[in-house]
């Protein structure tokens, strides 16, 4: 009896739609055990910050000044570059690209099942965050908001077996897509004929085709493609470039189409 | 059962530890061999209490872990009720069993728990390979005789019998 209930349960979660809200609502009340969890994880980065000694403070500080100043560089170039796109785009007749506004969230949780890969973050419908934002850190694309709480949301990461996103090979324009298989380190690609112009070391960006993502944001290098004339695609897997099993904190980008329908209802949390 | 609120009150914090242990965050590598708590104390009051701890406290106990796993809900709800059911059926030869064996009777009971959780899972895609399944089941099992000892020490502090 009981077991025909838990079947019909199961089957009405994973097949309609009907339980969402309750989902939504039961988030935030699950919320403080993810706290409890994320204690000992913030008891071992406050005592690394407060008992990290002078030298290595100094070695870190003399590192990361070293880092602006080469980032400092590339930025005098971006502002020459950026005004050329611009007038470029001009003479094209097309639109301008809006610089994408951020927020910063942290990672309070990671989804207990192995084979799952989903994050949780510290943000909510509070901080404007919606369902199909995207996330990304440093580095790379990370994934894209699929639930949210009032103070909590839930990122799939884009090597989850269900995700796919639409990419680019930023060397020449090639559009693919790009799927999850489960592992952290690997994307494998979807039809990719054989004869195709890709190689190991390519840059895969996104190419902002799903509506989804924003066009521009790195994704994976192609890490190795192989080709078996008995299939009649050939095999490419790629690597993230997202630290996705490290990054501490991650940026939701706000997609410009959508800040301009929901400016007015969402309250403007966000930096630059 | 001496003092029927210290009983619900050592049951209630094992309920809390085991779900704060399923949910601890752990990289994918080690998540493997995380080990099914829950299970194992649901087992272990089965086998103590079977008149208090039965079928239908289980059930709300595996949906409560699925709602805080975010998994399908459910899953654990099926699993664990099924567990229980066979606890109920056999605690009468499962409590002769030396500790040796009762271990062993474990790992077939969290390996069926676990067949049925991935199961579900599997309704939404994430069905794990089944070398993970035997992992976690290991682990588990033998896990149990130190959660047993564990209960016992506590139950004998608290005057629960």
């Amino acid at each position: 009896m009981l077991a025909v209930l838990a079947l019909a349960v199961a089957l009405i979660y994973s097949k309609t739609d009907w339980l969402e809200g309750v989902r939504q609502r039961v988030s935030d009340f699950t919320l403080p055990i993810y706290w409890i969890t994320d204690i000992p994880g913030q008891v071992s980065r406050w005592s690394g910050d407060r008992l990290a000694s002078k030298d290595d403070l100094q070695e870190e500080n003399k590192a990361l000044h070293t880092e602006v100043l080469v980032l400092r560089r590339k930025l005098q170039q971006m502002a020459s570059l950026t005004a050329e796109n611009t007038r470029l785009r001009q003479l094209l007749n097309s639109a301008d690209t809006i610089e994408d506004r951020v927020l910063v969230a942290e990672l309070i949780g990671v989804s207990p099942d192995p084979m799952k890969h989903k994050v949780m973050i510290n943000r909510g419908t509070l901080d404007g965050v919606y369902v199909g934002q995207p996330v990304v850190d440093a580095y790379g694309l990370v994934g894209q908001v699929v639930e949210v709480g009032r103070h909590t949301g839930r990122v799939l990461l884009i090597t989850d077996s269900s995700h796919a996103l639409p990419v680019q090979v930023n060397r020449n324009g090639i559009r693919l897509v790009a799927e999850g298989q489960g592992d952290l380190f690997e994307l494998q690609l979807r039809f990719v004929s054989s004869t195709m112009d890709i190689e190991e070391g390519d840059l895969l960006v996104t190419s902002g085709l799903g509506q989804r993502f924003p066009p521009g944001y790195p994704v994976a290098l192609v890490e190795k493609v192989t080709h078996d004339p008995g299939k009649p695609f050939a095999t490419v897997t790629a690597r993230p470039m997202a630290e996705l099993n490290r990054n501490r904190h991650v940026l939701l980008v706000f997609d410009r189409h959508r800040v301009e329908d929901e400016s007015l209802t969402t309250p403007a949390t966000s930096g630059e | 059962m001496s003092s029927p609120l210290s009983a619900f009150l050592v049951f209630a914090a094992g309920v809390v530890v085991a779900i704060l242990v399923a949910v601890y965050p752990l990289s994918p590598s080690v998540s493997i061999y995380r080990p099914e708590l829950l299970c194992l104390l649901v087992i272990y009051w089965v086998l103590h209490s079977p008149h208090q701890v039965g079928v239908s406290v289980a059930w709300c106990l595996g949906l409560l872990q699925d709602v805080v796993e975010d998994g399908v809900w459910g899953g654990h709800a099926l699993a664990l009720a099924l567990v229980a059911y066979i606890g109920t059926m056999s605690y009468r030869r499962l409590r002769t069993y030396s500790m040796t064996q009762q271990t062993f009777w474990i790992f077939v009971f969290v390996g069926i728990h676990q067949l049925f959780v991935n199961w579900i899972q599997g309704l939404n895609g994430y069905a794990a390979p089944a070398r993970y399944m035997v992992i976690s089941a290991l682990v588990s099992a033998i896990c149990w005789p130190l959660v047993v000892l564990l209960m016992r020490r506590v139950q004998r502090r608290y005057r629960i019998f």
